[in-house]
């Protein structure tokens, strides 16, 4: 008797976890087909690197949603001083180098390698005392979480509608391309002046150390 | 004509830093928006597709071709 509802429990256990998977399978279609999206794109404005770098995420994405990757356990969280060392190294290399240089190129090669296993398999989560889980401000409200991500999510496809606009015009009326700059011909110039460019890099380095700080396996 | 749509893209930036700011005082109804990174991230493809996207950042600004000929 017990065995017979061990056995049914493991088989309600198995559906269950099916369950859960198949949805977030379905749940990262979206995503999927954004960076195949912009894998095309990439394709369209002739820079075939870049349009491989998204086909082949896009590509490992669809595997991993159709349960083709085998599981990966989550790494463990690196400490605050290395990932800082790295952090101001990379910093003063990609600000102090010249733009379009082979060190450039090794370092956010580098980084793409780091990032990619690092957000694929997932950071453990840091250990909390019972102090600092009492401590812990109560979870927000899912309306307040729905509605900051539907605001965010406008902002965001706003200018992603208004960067394709630019580009869309600046192909088909290239006479008119000035009159239609995308972001990459306002940012261009301003990136070849040294303090732009440092700027630019810390910004752009904090910004992929808050991304990597949050999320993961938790 | 070119102002204008640089003044669009200032213009969303700006709706950016509003929705940040207005987030970390929790007003208008809002929640921080890292406690929502911390709820979208959790997820592989989202956590992938958002760290690529801003790797890409770095790459087309300081190592490619940034404009296109």
């Amino acid at each position: 008797m017990s065995e017979k509802r061990s056995g049914s429990e493991s088989i309600g256990t198995e559906a269950a976890g099916a369950r859960v998977r198949s949805r977030a399978a379905l749940g990262s279609l979206p995503w999927i087909a954004i960076v195949a999206l912009t894998a095309a794109v990439q394709f369209v404005r002739a820079a075939p690197i870049d349009g491989a770098v998204f086909g082949i995420v896009a590509v490992a994405l669809l595997a991993d949603a159709l349960g083709l990757v085998p599981r990966v356990g989550p790494i463990a969280r690196p400490g605050r001083l290395p990932v800082l060392a790295g952090a101001v190294a990379a910093c003063l290399l990609l600000a102090l180098t010249p733009r379009h240089g082979i060190v450039d190129g090794i370092v956010l090669a580098g980084l793409g390698i780091v990032v990619i296993v690092a957000s694929w398999s997932g950071v453990r989560a840091p250990e909390r005392s019972a102090q600092q889980r009492a401590e812990q401000p109560a979870a927000r409200s899912a309306v307040a979480i729905r509605r900051t991500a539907v605001l965010w999510a406008a902002v965001a496809v706003a200018t992603c509608l208004w960067e394709l606009t630019s580009f869309v015009l600046g192909r088909v009326l290239p006479e008119q391309k000035g009159q239609h700059p995308a972001i990459s011909d306002l940012l261009d110039p301003a990136l070849d002046q040294f303090w732009f460019r440092a700027l630019f890099v810390v910004g752009w380095t904090a910004l992929g150390l808050a991304l990597l700080s949050r999320g993961g396996r938790r | 004509m070119a102002w204008f749509t640089a003044l669009v893209f200032v213009a969303c930036g700006v709706a950016g830093v509003i929705l940040w700011l207005t987030g970390r005082r929790n007003a208008l109804g809002l929640a921080p928006t890292g406690e929502l990174f911390d709820l979208i991230l959790g997820e592989r493809a989202v956590r992938i597709t958002i760290l690529v996207f801003w790797w890409w950042i770095g790459w087309h600004f300081l190592v490619a071709r940034t404009i296109d000929p």
